[in-house]
Protein backbone atom coordinates (compact mmCIF):
# COMPACT_ATOMS: atom_id res chain seq x y z
CA UNK A 1 0.00 0.00 0.00
CA UNK A 2 2.94 2.35 0.99
CA UNK A 3 4.35 1.84 -2.32
CA UNK A 4 1.47 2.67 -4.37
CA UNK A 5 0.93 5.57 -2.35
CA UNK A 6 4.20 7.09 -3.43
CA UNK A 7 4.16 6.24 -7.24
CA UNK A 8 0.82 8.23 -7.24
CA UNK A 9 2.32 11.43 -5.38
CA UNK A 10 5.22 10.88 -7.53
CA UNK A 11 3.45 11.30 -10.71
CA UNK A 12 1.70 14.35 -10.06
CA UNK A 13 4.62 15.65 -8.65
CA UNK A 14 6.29 15.38 -12.10
CA UNK A 15 3.25 16.41 -14.00
CA UNK A 16 3.46 19.82 -11.65
CA UNK A 17 6.47 20.49 -12.34
CA UNK A 18 5.62 19.49 -16.07
CA UNK A 19 2.89 22.14 -16.41
CA UNK A 20 5.39 24.57 -15.14
CA UNK A 21 7.50 24.18 -17.84
CA UNK A 22 5.25 24.23 -20.61
CA UNK A 23 3.37 27.31 -19.25
CA UNK A 24 7.11 29.22 -19.40
CA UNK A 25 7.57 27.76 -22.66
CA UNK A 26 4.16 29.17 -24.18
CA UNK A 27 5.50 32.64 -22.65
CA UNK A 28 8.29 32.18 -24.72
CA UNK A 29 6.08 31.53 -27.76
CA UNK A 30 5.57 35.34 -29.30
CA UNK A 31 9.50 35.58 -28.80
CA UNK A 32 9.66 32.87 -30.94
CA UNK A 33 7.29 33.66 -33.48
CA UNK A 34 8.53 37.16 -33.55
CA UNK A 35 11.89 35.99 -34.32
CA UNK A 36 10.96 33.55 -36.71
CA UNK A 37 8.97 36.45 -38.70
CA UNK A 38 12.05 38.72 -38.43
CA UNK A 39 14.53 36.03 -39.43
CA UNK A 40 12.26 35.32 -43.31
CA UNK A 41 11.64 39.19 -43.83
CA UNK A 42 15.25 39.23 -43.69
CA UNK A 43 17.20 36.32 -45.16
CA UNK A 44 14.28 35.27 -47.73
CA UNK A 45 15.01 37.26 -51.16
CA UNK A 46 12.38 39.96 -52.28
CA UNK A 47 10.46 38.94 -55.60
CA UNK A 48 8.70 42.47 -55.16
CA UNK A 49 9.70 45.56 -54.31
CA UNK A 50 9.37 47.71 -51.89
CA UNK A 51 10.77 50.66 -49.66
CA UNK A 52 10.05 49.97 -46.06
CA UNK A 53 12.16 46.79 -45.42
CA UNK A 54 14.34 48.50 -42.84
CA UNK A 55 11.51 50.44 -40.98
CA UNK A 56 9.85 46.79 -40.87
CA UNK A 57 12.50 45.19 -39.32
CA UNK A 58 12.77 48.09 -36.88
CA UNK A 59 9.22 47.30 -35.86
CA UNK A 60 9.65 43.57 -36.19
CA UNK A 61 12.62 44.05 -33.22
CA UNK A 62 10.95 46.35 -31.05
CA UNK A 63 8.08 44.02 -30.84
CA UNK A 64 11.06 40.82 -30.39
CA UNK A 65 12.23 42.80 -27.64
CA UNK A 66 9.09 43.74 -25.87
CA UNK A 67 8.63 40.11 -25.80
CA UNK A 68 11.47 38.88 -24.86
CA UNK A 69 11.71 41.81 -21.93
CA UNK A 70 8.55 40.67 -20.58
CA UNK A 71 8.96 36.85 -20.69
CA UNK A 72 12.45 37.41 -18.99
CA UNK A 73 10.27 39.38 -16.25
CA UNK A 74 8.03 36.75 -16.03
CA UNK A 75 10.85 34.35 -15.43
CA UNK A 76 12.32 36.28 -12.84
CA UNK A 77 8.91 36.57 -10.87
CA UNK A 78 6.23 34.73 -12.49
CA UNK A 79 2.68 35.02 -11.21
CA UNK A 80 2.05 38.89 -11.28
CA UNK A 81 -0.73 39.90 -13.17
CA UNK A 82 1.30 40.77 -16.46
CA UNK A 83 2.91 37.96 -16.47
CA UNK A 84 -0.57 35.78 -16.43
CA UNK A 85 -1.85 37.94 -18.82
CA UNK A 86 1.15 37.07 -21.21
CA UNK A 87 0.16 33.45 -20.85
CA UNK A 88 -3.30 34.35 -21.81
CA UNK A 89 -2.37 36.37 -24.84
CA UNK A 90 0.62 34.17 -26.06
CA UNK A 91 -1.36 32.39 -28.18
CA UNK A 92 -2.78 34.78 -29.89
CA UNK A 93 0.20 36.94 -30.28
CA UNK A 94 2.49 33.74 -31.80
CA UNK A 95 -0.79 33.24 -34.16
CA UNK A 96 -0.52 36.93 -35.08
CA UNK A 97 3.70 37.09 -36.21
CA UNK A 98 3.06 33.48 -37.94
CA UNK A 99 0.28 34.67 -40.30
CA UNK A 100 1.80 37.55 -41.04
CA UNK A 101 5.27 35.81 -41.31
CA UNK A 102 3.22 33.62 -43.89
CA UNK A 103 1.39 36.53 -45.67
CA UNK A 104 4.73 38.07 -46.53
CA UNK A 105 6.08 34.78 -47.60
CA UNK A 106 3.36 34.45 -50.07
CA UNK A 107 3.33 37.78 -51.39
CA UNK A 108 6.67 39.92 -51.32
CA UNK A 109 8.91 36.79 -50.53
CA UNK A 110 7.52 34.24 -53.56
CA UNK A 111 4.81 36.50 -55.23
CA UNK A 112 2.23 34.44 -55.26
CA UNK A 113 -0.71 36.23 -55.64
CA UNK A 114 -1.50 38.77 -58.16
CA UNK A 115 -0.39 42.52 -57.96
CA UNK A 116 -1.00 45.83 -57.19
CA UNK A 117 -4.20 44.15 -55.61
CA UNK A 118 -2.46 41.90 -52.46
CA UNK A 119 0.41 43.87 -51.30
CA UNK A 120 2.81 42.46 -48.58
CA UNK A 121 1.94 44.02 -45.10
CA UNK A 122 5.67 45.85 -45.92
CA UNK A 123 4.12 47.36 -49.02
CA UNK A 124 1.37 48.93 -46.95
CA UNK A 125 3.62 50.16 -44.49
CA UNK A 126 5.07 51.81 -47.90
CA UNK A 127 1.33 53.44 -47.79
CA UNK A 128 1.28 54.30 -44.69
CA UNK A 129 4.70 56.51 -44.29
CA UNK A 130 5.01 57.92 -47.84
CA UNK A 131 1.18 59.04 -47.72
CA UNK A 132 1.36 59.70 -44.10
CA UNK A 133 -0.13 63.40 -44.17
CA UNK A 134 -2.97 62.76 -46.46
CA UNK A 135 -3.97 59.71 -44.54
CA UNK A 136 -3.90 61.39 -41.37
CA UNK A 137 -5.80 64.61 -42.70
CA UNK A 138 -8.58 62.25 -44.16
CA UNK A 139 -8.77 60.38 -40.90
CA UNK A 140 -9.35 63.43 -38.90
CA UNK A 141 -12.32 64.61 -41.64
CA UNK A 142 -13.65 61.23 -41.22
CA UNK A 143 -13.38 61.73 -37.44
CA UNK A 144 -14.59 65.23 -37.26
CA UNK A 145 -18.19 64.09 -39.42
CA UNK A 146 -18.59 61.41 -37.32
CA UNK A 147 -18.53 62.76 -34.07
CA UNK A 148 -20.26 65.77 -35.13
CA UNK A 149 -23.29 63.26 -36.59
CA UNK A 150 -23.60 61.04 -34.39
CA UNK A 151 -23.61 62.80 -31.42
CA UNK A 152 -26.26 65.56 -32.65
CA UNK A 153 -28.24 61.88 -34.16
CA UNK A 154 -27.77 60.74 -30.68
CA UNK A 155 -29.17 63.52 -28.45
CA UNK A 156 -32.05 63.87 -31.09
CA UNK A 157 -32.62 59.66 -30.97
CA UNK A 158 -32.87 59.95 -27.02
CA UNK A 159 -35.31 62.89 -27.43
CA UNK A 160 -37.68 61.54 -29.82
CA UNK A 161 -37.44 58.09 -27.92
CA UNK A 162 -38.12 59.54 -25.00
CA UNK A 163 -40.69 61.33 -25.83
CA UNK A 164 -42.11 58.32 -27.69
CA UNK A 165 -41.85 56.30 -24.89
CA UNK A 166 -43.71 58.69 -22.29
CA UNK A 167 -46.41 60.68 -24.19
CA UNK A 168 -49.42 59.12 -26.26
CA UNK A 169 -49.96 62.17 -28.53
CA UNK A 170 -46.13 62.80 -29.59
CA UNK A 171 -46.16 58.66 -30.52
CA UNK A 172 -49.44 58.84 -32.48
CA UNK A 173 -47.85 61.24 -34.31
CA UNK A 174 -44.23 60.29 -34.82
CA UNK A 175 -44.40 56.73 -35.24
CA UNK A 176 -46.24 56.76 -38.60
CA UNK A 177 -42.72 58.94 -39.67
CA UNK A 178 -40.44 56.34 -37.59
CA UNK A 179 -41.66 53.32 -39.39
CA UNK A 180 -42.37 54.73 -43.31
CA UNK A 181 -38.68 57.30 -42.70
CA UNK A 182 -36.21 55.38 -40.49
CA UNK A 183 -35.80 51.81 -42.24
CA UNK A 184 -34.65 53.68 -45.51
CA UNK A 185 -31.17 53.35 -45.11
CA UNK A 186 -29.27 56.72 -44.97
CA UNK A 187 -26.95 55.69 -48.00
CA UNK A 188 -30.36 55.61 -50.15
CA UNK A 189 -30.46 59.51 -49.22
CA UNK A 190 -26.78 60.57 -51.25
CA UNK A 191 -28.09 61.98 -54.54
CA UNK A 192 -30.57 63.99 -53.24
CA UNK A 193 -28.86 65.09 -50.44
CA UNK A 194 -25.84 66.01 -51.87
CA UNK A 195 -27.96 68.21 -53.99
CA UNK A 196 -30.20 69.98 -51.82
CA UNK A 197 -27.53 70.69 -49.23
CA UNK A 198 -25.12 73.45 -49.83
CA UNK A 199 -22.27 72.20 -48.68
CA UNK A 200 -21.25 68.48 -49.05
CA UNK A 201 -20.73 68.90 -45.10
CA UNK A 202 -23.50 69.73 -43.90
CA UNK A 203 -25.08 67.19 -46.04
CA UNK A 204 -23.09 64.08 -44.97
CA UNK A 205 -23.72 65.27 -40.96
CA UNK A 206 -27.46 64.95 -42.26
CA UNK A 207 -26.73 61.69 -43.25
CA UNK A 208 -24.96 60.46 -40.10
CA UNK A 209 -27.47 62.17 -38.27
CA UNK A 210 -30.38 59.86 -40.31
CA UNK A 211 -28.13 57.07 -39.49
CA UNK A 212 -27.53 57.03 -36.09
CA UNK A 213 -30.73 59.08 -34.99
CA UNK A 214 -33.23 55.88 -36.37
CA UNK A 215 -31.99 52.69 -34.07
CA UNK A 216 -31.57 55.18 -30.90
CA UNK A 217 -35.23 56.16 -31.18
CA UNK A 218 -36.68 53.04 -31.42
CA UNK A 219 -33.86 51.62 -28.93
CA UNK A 220 -34.98 54.15 -25.98
CA UNK A 221 -38.52 53.92 -27.11
CA UNK A 222 -38.73 50.21 -26.52
CA UNK A 223 -36.31 50.76 -23.30
CA UNK A 224 -38.93 52.73 -21.54
CA UNK A 225 -41.92 51.15 -22.76
CA UNK A 226 -40.57 48.29 -21.10
CA UNK A 227 -39.67 49.33 -17.89
CA UNK A 228 -41.72 47.51 -14.88
CA UNK A 229 -44.60 49.14 -14.22
CA UNK A 230 -44.17 48.51 -10.50
CA UNK A 231 -41.09 51.05 -10.59
CA UNK A 232 -43.04 53.54 -11.55
CA UNK A 233 -45.33 52.90 -8.87
CA UNK A 234 -42.82 52.59 -6.35
CA UNK A 235 -41.57 55.89 -7.49
CA UNK A 236 -45.16 57.49 -7.17
CA UNK A 237 -45.91 56.54 -3.58
CA UNK A 238 -42.48 57.41 -2.70
CA UNK A 239 -43.25 61.07 -3.57
CA UNK A 240 -42.06 61.18 -7.19
CA UNK A 241 -43.13 64.10 -9.58
CA UNK A 242 -43.42 63.77 -13.37
CA UNK A 243 -40.08 64.61 -14.28
CA UNK A 244 -38.85 62.26 -11.64
CA UNK A 245 -40.43 59.44 -12.77
CA UNK A 246 -38.67 60.06 -16.47
CA UNK A 247 -35.10 61.32 -15.64
CA UNK A 248 -34.49 58.85 -11.97
CA UNK A 249 -36.53 56.01 -13.03
CA UNK A 250 -37.55 56.09 -17.03
CA UNK A 251 -34.56 56.48 -18.50
CA UNK A 252 -31.85 54.46 -16.34
CA UNK A 253 -33.98 51.78 -16.16
CA UNK A 254 -34.31 51.91 -20.48
CA UNK A 255 -30.14 52.46 -20.54
CA UNK A 256 -29.21 48.87 -21.10
CA UNK A 257 -32.03 49.05 -23.95
CA UNK A 258 -30.67 52.58 -25.26
CA UNK A 259 -26.46 51.12 -25.31
CA UNK A 260 -27.81 48.97 -27.84
CA UNK A 261 -29.18 51.64 -29.67
CA UNK A 262 -26.43 53.17 -29.45
CA UNK A 263 -24.29 50.48 -30.66
CA UNK A 264 -26.55 49.89 -33.77
CA UNK A 265 -26.11 53.53 -34.71
CA UNK A 266 -22.67 53.49 -34.41
CA UNK A 267 -22.49 50.85 -36.94
CA UNK A 268 -24.85 52.65 -39.23
CA UNK A 269 -22.79 55.65 -39.06
CA UNK A 270 -19.50 53.97 -39.87
CA UNK A 271 -21.32 52.50 -43.09
CA UNK A 272 -23.29 56.09 -43.87
CA UNK A 273 -19.96 57.65 -42.92
CA UNK A 274 -17.68 55.89 -45.80
CA UNK A 275 -20.50 55.35 -48.26
CA UNK A 276 -21.03 59.13 -48.15
CA UNK A 277 -17.27 60.22 -48.69
CA UNK A 278 -16.95 57.42 -51.61
CA UNK A 279 -19.39 59.18 -53.29
CA UNK A 280 -19.48 62.95 -52.99
CA UNK A 281 -17.78 64.39 -49.95
CA UNK A 282 -13.76 65.35 -51.43
CA UNK A 283 -12.08 64.24 -48.01
CA UNK A 284 -12.02 61.39 -45.25
CA UNK A 285 -11.16 58.00 -45.37
CA UNK A 286 -13.43 56.69 -47.85
CA UNK A 287 -12.54 59.74 -50.29
CA UNK A 288 -8.77 58.66 -49.69
CA UNK A 289 -9.61 55.22 -50.87
CA UNK A 290 -11.86 55.84 -53.90
CA UNK A 291 -8.93 58.25 -54.65
CA UNK A 292 -6.20 55.45 -54.24
CA UNK A 293 -8.35 52.96 -56.60
CA UNK A 294 -8.51 55.28 -59.36
CA UNK A 295 -4.70 55.89 -59.17
CA UNK A 296 -4.29 51.40 -58.65
CA UNK A 297 -2.37 52.05 -55.30
CA UNK A 298 -4.21 49.67 -53.52
CA UNK A 299 -1.67 49.00 -50.66
CA UNK A 300 -2.70 52.76 -50.03
CA UNK A 301 -6.59 51.42 -50.56
CA UNK A 302 -4.79 48.61 -47.18
CA UNK A 303 -3.24 51.49 -45.60
CA UNK A 304 -6.82 53.38 -44.86
CA UNK A 305 -8.46 50.31 -44.03
CA UNK A 306 -5.85 50.11 -41.64
CA UNK A 307 -6.53 53.08 -40.23
CA UNK A 308 -9.84 53.02 -40.69
CA UNK A 309 -10.02 49.83 -37.95
CA UNK A 310 -8.38 51.66 -35.45
CA UNK A 311 -10.25 54.58 -35.40
CA UNK A 312 -13.58 52.59 -35.74
CA UNK A 313 -12.23 50.02 -33.07
CA UNK A 314 -11.44 52.54 -30.71
CA UNK A 315 -13.96 54.16 -31.24
CA UNK A 316 -16.34 50.84 -30.08
CA UNK A 317 -14.04 50.37 -27.36
CA UNK A 318 -14.71 53.62 -25.86
CA UNK A 319 -18.72 52.92 -26.44
CA UNK A 320 -17.76 49.87 -24.55
CA UNK A 321 -16.06 51.18 -21.59
CA UNK A 322 -18.70 53.85 -20.95
CA UNK A 323 -21.55 51.65 -21.00
CA UNK A 324 -19.42 49.12 -18.85
CA UNK A 325 -19.61 52.45 -16.54
CA UNK A 326 -23.17 53.39 -16.85
CA UNK A 327 -24.09 49.61 -16.18
CA UNK A 328 -22.02 48.87 -13.36
CA UNK A 329 -25.71 47.33 -11.55
CA UNK A 330 -26.34 45.19 -14.13
CA UNK A 331 -25.29 41.10 -14.07
CA UNK A 332 -23.28 39.41 -16.96
CA UNK A 333 -22.41 42.08 -19.43
CA UNK A 334 -19.49 40.57 -21.72
CA UNK A 335 -16.49 42.50 -21.82
CA UNK A 336 -14.66 44.00 -24.60
CA UNK B 1 -64.54 43.49 -12.98
CA UNK B 2 -65.58 44.31 -9.19
CA UNK B 3 -63.00 44.04 -6.49
CA UNK B 4 -64.49 45.39 -4.07
CA UNK B 5 -67.91 45.91 -2.66
CA UNK B 6 -68.89 47.91 0.93
CA UNK B 7 -65.80 47.83 2.18
CA UNK B 8 -66.35 49.79 5.75
CA UNK B 9 -63.60 50.53 7.64
CA UNK B 10 -61.97 52.42 10.64
CA UNK B 11 -58.26 52.60 10.77
CA UNK B 12 -57.14 54.24 14.11
CA UNK B 13 -54.64 55.72 14.42
CA UNK B 14 -50.86 53.61 15.29
CA UNK B 15 -52.81 50.57 14.59
CA UNK B 16 -51.81 47.52 13.24
CA UNK B 17 -54.17 45.93 10.29
CA UNK B 18 -54.34 42.56 8.52
CA UNK B 19 -56.19 41.92 5.61
CA UNK B 20 -56.45 38.15 5.34
CA UNK B 21 -58.53 36.37 2.81
CA UNK B 22 -57.98 34.08 -0.09
CA UNK B 23 -55.68 35.01 -3.10
CA UNK B 24 -57.65 37.32 -5.24
CA UNK B 25 -60.05 38.23 -3.49
CA UNK B 26 -59.26 42.44 -3.61
CA UNK B 27 -56.89 42.60 -0.28
CA UNK B 28 -54.07 43.88 -2.58
CA UNK B 29 -56.81 45.82 -4.60
CA UNK B 30 -57.43 47.67 -1.79
CA UNK B 31 -54.54 48.49 -0.42
CA UNK B 32 -53.67 50.16 -3.62
CA UNK B 33 -56.54 52.29 -3.30
CA UNK B 34 -55.56 53.35 0.06
CA UNK B 35 -52.16 54.36 -1.73
CA UNK B 36 -53.90 56.23 -4.48
CA UNK B 37 -52.70 54.15 -7.30
CA UNK B 38 -55.76 53.30 -7.95
CA UNK B 39 -58.98 55.19 -7.73
CA UNK B 40 -62.57 53.75 -6.62
CA UNK B 41 -65.51 53.89 -8.47
CA UNK B 42 -68.15 54.39 -5.89
CA UNK B 43 -67.15 55.14 -2.54
CA UNK B 44 -64.18 57.37 -1.16
CA UNK B 45 -61.52 56.63 1.21
CA UNK B 46 -60.16 59.44 3.37
CA UNK B 47 -56.31 59.80 5.97
CA UNK B 48 -57.16 62.23 8.67
CA UNK B 49 -60.40 63.78 6.51
CA UNK B 50 -58.68 64.24 3.69
CA UNK B 51 -60.02 62.29 0.35
CA UNK B 52 -57.30 60.20 -1.66
CA UNK B 53 -56.79 60.98 -5.05
CA UNK B 54 -53.54 59.88 -5.89
CA UNK B 55 -49.85 58.86 -4.20
CA UNK B 56 -48.72 60.98 -1.81
CA UNK B 57 -45.27 59.84 0.23
CA UNK B 58 -47.02 60.09 3.30
CA UNK B 59 -48.73 56.60 2.47
CA UNK B 60 -45.86 54.09 1.67
CA UNK B 61 -46.49 51.09 -0.25
CA UNK B 62 -44.08 47.48 0.27
CA UNK B 63 -44.81 45.04 -2.29
CA UNK B 64 -44.50 40.88 -1.93
CA UNK B 65 -41.27 41.66 -4.85
CA UNK B 66 -39.18 44.37 -2.97
CA UNK B 67 -38.77 46.19 -6.52
CA UNK B 68 -35.82 48.17 -5.25
CA UNK B 69 -34.48 50.00 -8.71
CA UNK B 70 -31.10 48.02 -9.88
CA UNK B 71 -29.48 50.83 -11.11
CA UNK B 72 -29.02 52.08 -7.94
CA UNK B 73 -27.24 50.86 -4.52
CA UNK B 74 -28.64 50.28 -1.53
CA UNK B 75 -27.89 53.71 -0.40
CA UNK B 76 -29.11 55.06 -3.09
CA UNK B 77 -32.59 53.06 -3.46
CA UNK B 78 -33.32 54.27 0.34
CA UNK B 79 -32.72 57.74 -0.46
CA UNK B 80 -34.89 57.29 -3.41
CA UNK B 81 -38.13 59.37 -1.34
CA UNK B 82 -35.86 62.15 -0.10
CA UNK B 83 -34.31 62.85 -3.87
CA UNK B 84 -37.93 62.37 -5.55
CA UNK B 85 -39.08 65.37 -3.14
CA UNK B 86 -35.73 67.15 -3.17
CA UNK B 87 -35.23 67.17 0.20
CA UNK B 88 -32.00 64.61 -0.01
CA UNK B 89 -29.24 67.14 0.94
CA UNK B 90 -30.69 67.99 4.59
CA UNK B 91 -31.66 64.68 5.52
CA UNK B 92 -28.82 62.29 4.36
CA UNK B 93 -28.33 61.25 7.43
CA UNK B 94 -31.25 60.17 7.84
CA UNK B 95 -30.82 57.55 5.24
CA UNK B 96 -28.44 56.11 7.06
CA UNK B 97 -29.86 55.95 9.95
CA UNK B 98 -32.96 53.98 8.25
CA UNK B 99 -29.99 51.71 6.56
CA UNK B 100 -28.83 50.94 10.25
CA UNK B 101 -32.63 50.46 11.55
CA UNK B 102 -33.43 47.20 9.24
CA UNK B 103 -30.01 46.07 10.21
CA UNK B 104 -27.65 46.73 6.62
CA UNK B 105 -25.09 48.89 7.92
CA UNK B 106 -22.19 47.70 5.84
CA UNK B 107 -24.01 47.10 2.39
CA UNK B 108 -24.70 50.30 1.20
CA UNK B 109 -22.60 50.05 -2.24
CA UNK B 110 -23.85 46.85 -2.47
CA UNK B 111 -26.72 46.26 -5.67
CA UNK B 112 -29.95 44.69 -5.43
CA UNK B 113 -28.74 41.75 -7.31
CA UNK B 114 -26.31 41.35 -4.80
CA UNK B 115 -28.36 41.36 -1.92
CA UNK B 116 -30.65 37.81 -0.92
CA UNK B 117 -34.96 38.41 -1.10
CA UNK B 118 -34.59 38.93 3.06
CA UNK B 119 -31.85 41.81 2.67
CA UNK B 120 -33.61 43.35 -0.11
CA UNK B 121 -37.02 43.38 1.69
CA UNK B 122 -35.36 45.27 4.35
CA UNK B 123 -34.22 47.60 2.29
CA UNK B 124 -37.56 48.21 0.50
CA UNK B 125 -38.78 48.75 4.04
CA UNK B 126 -36.44 50.98 4.97
CA UNK B 127 -37.35 52.89 2.02
CA UNK B 128 -40.46 53.66 2.44
CA UNK B 129 -39.47 54.20 5.99
CA UNK B 130 -37.53 56.78 5.27
CA UNK B 131 -40.43 59.56 4.15
CA UNK B 132 -41.66 59.04 7.80
CA UNK B 133 -45.29 57.97 6.37
CA UNK B 134 -48.16 58.35 8.23
CA UNK B 135 -49.26 54.71 6.74
CA UNK B 136 -47.56 52.35 6.00
CA UNK B 137 -49.09 49.55 3.24
CA UNK B 138 -47.32 46.25 2.87
CA UNK B 139 -48.90 43.66 0.21
CA UNK B 140 -47.55 40.22 1.67
CA UNK B 141 -43.94 41.69 1.65
CA UNK B 142 -43.06 38.50 3.89
CA UNK B 143 -44.58 36.48 0.81
CA UNK B 144 -41.45 34.98 -0.54
CA UNK B 145 -39.31 34.60 2.04
CA UNK B 146 -38.01 31.39 3.72
CA UNK B 147 -39.53 30.65 7.34
CA UNK B 148 -36.85 31.65 9.41
CA UNK B 149 -35.97 35.14 7.70
CA UNK B 150 -39.81 35.91 7.52
CA UNK B 151 -40.15 35.23 11.74
CA UNK B 152 -37.21 37.03 11.72
CA UNK B 153 -38.51 40.45 9.85
CA UNK B 154 -41.92 39.66 11.41
CA UNK B 155 -40.07 40.68 14.94
CA UNK B 156 -38.32 43.91 13.56
CA UNK B 157 -41.65 44.77 11.64
CA UNK B 158 -43.00 45.02 14.93
CA UNK B 159 -39.97 46.82 16.68
CA UNK B 160 -39.56 49.54 14.09
CA UNK B 161 -43.55 49.88 14.82
CA UNK B 162 -43.52 50.25 18.04
CA UNK B 163 -40.65 52.73 17.79
CA UNK B 164 -42.40 54.80 15.10
CA UNK B 165 -45.82 54.69 15.93
CA UNK B 166 -47.05 54.17 12.16
CA UNK B 167 -50.03 52.93 11.21
CA UNK B 168 -49.84 49.95 9.35
CA UNK B 169 -51.96 48.24 6.94
CA UNK B 170 -50.69 44.69 6.47
CA UNK B 171 -51.76 42.16 3.64
CA UNK B 172 -51.17 38.40 4.18
CA UNK B 173 -52.50 34.90 3.83
CA UNK B 174 -50.72 33.72 6.31
CA UNK B 175 -53.15 33.17 9.33
CA UNK B 176 -49.98 32.89 12.22
CA UNK B 177 -48.74 36.14 10.53
CA UNK B 178 -52.07 38.16 11.12
CA UNK B 179 -52.52 36.98 14.64
CA UNK B 180 -48.96 37.32 15.49
CA UNK B 181 -48.65 40.69 14.30
CA UNK B 182 -52.19 43.04 14.22
CA UNK B 183 -53.96 44.40 16.88
CA UNK B 184 -56.67 43.20 14.43
CA UNK B 185 -57.72 40.94 11.42
CA UNK B 186 -60.23 41.63 9.25
CA UNK B 187 -60.88 38.77 7.49
CA UNK B 188 -62.23 39.01 3.43
CA UNK B 189 -64.73 36.67 1.70
CA UNK B 190 -64.08 35.75 -1.98
CA UNK B 191 -64.20 38.52 -4.73
CA UNK B 192 -66.01 41.17 -4.85
CA UNK B 193 -64.25 41.23 -1.58
CA UNK B 194 -66.51 42.09 1.29
CA UNK B 195 -65.60 42.05 4.48
CA UNK B 196 -66.55 38.99 6.53
CA UNK B 197 -64.99 39.50 10.00
CA UNK B 198 -62.93 41.37 12.23
CA UNK B 199 -60.53 40.22 14.88
CA UNK B 200 -59.76 41.93 17.74
CA UNK B 201 -56.48 39.93 18.97
CA UNK B 202 -56.29 40.42 22.71
CA UNK B 203 -52.86 39.46 23.35
CA UNK B 204 -49.55 41.28 25.08
CA UNK B 205 -46.99 41.29 22.94
CA UNK B 206 -44.18 39.89 22.50
CA UNK B 207 -46.79 37.18 21.57
CA UNK B 208 -46.06 33.41 21.86
CA UNK B 209 -46.50 31.65 18.92
CA UNK B 210 -47.27 28.24 20.18
CA UNK B 211 -49.80 29.22 23.59
CA UNK B 212 -53.24 28.37 23.67
CA UNK B 213 -54.62 31.82 22.87
CA UNK B 214 -52.99 32.02 20.01
CA UNK B 215 -54.17 28.93 18.71
CA UNK B 216 -57.54 29.62 19.73
CA UNK B 217 -57.67 32.94 17.57
CA UNK B 218 -55.82 30.47 14.59
CA UNK B 219 -58.88 27.66 14.62
CA UNK B 220 -61.28 30.55 15.15
CA UNK B 221 -60.17 32.32 11.90
CA UNK B 222 -59.56 28.94 10.31
CA UNK B 223 -63.26 28.27 10.87
CA UNK B 224 -64.39 31.13 9.08
CA UNK B 225 -62.69 30.31 6.24
CA UNK B 226 -64.39 26.40 6.87
CA UNK B 227 -60.35 25.11 7.09
CA UNK B 228 -61.11 23.16 9.74
CA UNK B 229 -63.27 19.97 9.20
CA UNK B 230 -67.66 20.78 10.15
CA UNK B 231 -67.09 18.80 13.74
CA UNK B 232 -63.73 18.59 14.06
CA UNK B 233 -62.42 18.50 18.33
CA UNK B 234 -61.78 22.04 19.03
CA UNK B 235 -58.39 22.51 21.65
CA UNK B 236 -59.72 22.78 25.08
CA UNK B 237 -58.61 24.74 27.88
Amino acid sequence: MDNAKNIVLNKRLRAGIFNAEAIRLKKLLPTLSVALSLFLHLFVPDQQKVASNQVYSIVLTIFLVYYFIRFAIGSVRPGTRWDNKLGEQAPLISAVFLLSALWELCTQKLALFPMPYFPSQVKVLDGLINDFFNLSISAVYSFRLLVIGFALGTVLGLITGILMGWNQRFRYWANPVLRILGPIPSTAWIPIVLVIFPTSFTASIFLLVLASWFPVTVMTWTGIANVNKSYFEVAKTLGANEKYLIAKVAIPAAFPSIFTGLFMGTGTSFVTLIVAEMLGVKAGLGFYITWAQGWGEYYKVYAALFIMALLFSGIITLLFKARDKVLVWQKGLIKW
Amino acid sequence: MVALDHVNLRIEPGEFISLIGPSGCGKSTLLRLIAGLDQATEGTIAVDGETITGTHHTRGLVFQDPTLFPWKNLWDNVASGLDARGILKHKSEEVSAFIELVGLKGFEKAYPHALSGGMAQRAALARALVNHPKVLLLDEPLGALDAFTRMNLQDELLRIWQDRGTTIVFVTHDIDEAIYLSDRVIVMTPRPAQIKEIWTIDLPRPRARNSQPFFRYRSQIMESFQLVPQGGKELSN
